[in-house]
């Protein structure tokens, strides 16, 4: 019997480890720039380490997380992803919240956390009026 | 929320795999919905019920509370 696929993408095992790699690429790049040549080669270690890492989980497409890593997420893998997403924004939230604390409480400016907290709920406001369009 | 996907499954002599891919989710998947730790989607329901050539109703059925 054929019935319709729920599966929302195509099996993209390699998209989050060449994702992984170009912005670590990225930063070494900006260490470099910046003149931060004795920390390169731990970072090109894990840049290389985490590539490897979502390349074998991303292979794995039978498990939950080797699906959601491979870009080809079923329906509940979907929301995994989703929750995790939201859950890991709410404890970015906490850190920024406590960031400024501990800066405000030192008699700084609470830069940058305080630019970071308002970035974050500007976008949250803004992605909240245009998901309810959808 | 109860259901009867278990019982239609292994009526058909179908692995928990073979139904996934059929239906085009993972195994994990259909042992959550088996075991009633994920509500499917509507698209998914109906294509559960296409497959078995059911309705919908003869494989998901409310509480009796009427809860979920």
């Amino acid at each position: 019997v054929n019935v319709p696929t729920t599966r929302t993408r195509r099996p993209r095992w390699w998209l989050t480890p060449t994702t992984m790699f170009v912005l670590g690429a990225g930063l070494i790049v900006a260490s470099a720039i910046g003149g931060s040549y004795g920390a390169m080669p731990g970072e090109i270690v894990i840049v290389i380490g985490a590539t490897v890492l979502f390349a074998v989980l991303g292979r794995r497409s039978r498990s939950d997380v080797g699906a959601i890593m491979g870009g080809s997420p079923d329906e509940r893998q979907v929301g995994i992803e989703l929750r995790a997403t939201a859950a890991a924004g709410i404890g970015l939230v906490i850190i920024l919240i406590i960031g400024t604390m501990v800066e405000l409480a030192l008699g700084h400016s609470g830069q940058p956390w305080v630019s970071l907290g308002a970035a974050f709920g500007v976008l949250y406001l803004g992605f909240i009026f245009l998901f309810r369009r959808r | 929320m109860r259901n009867r996907l278990r019982e239609l499954r292994t009526e058909q002599e179908l692995s928990q795999a073979e139904l996934g891919d059929a239906l085009g989710v993972s195994r994990q998947t259909i042992i959550a919905i088996e075991r009633g730790r994920y509500l499917p989607s509507l698209p998914l329901a109906l294509s559960m019920a296409r497959y078995f050539s059911v309705r919908v109703e003869d494989i998901f059925s409310l509480d009796h509370k009427g809860g979920r």
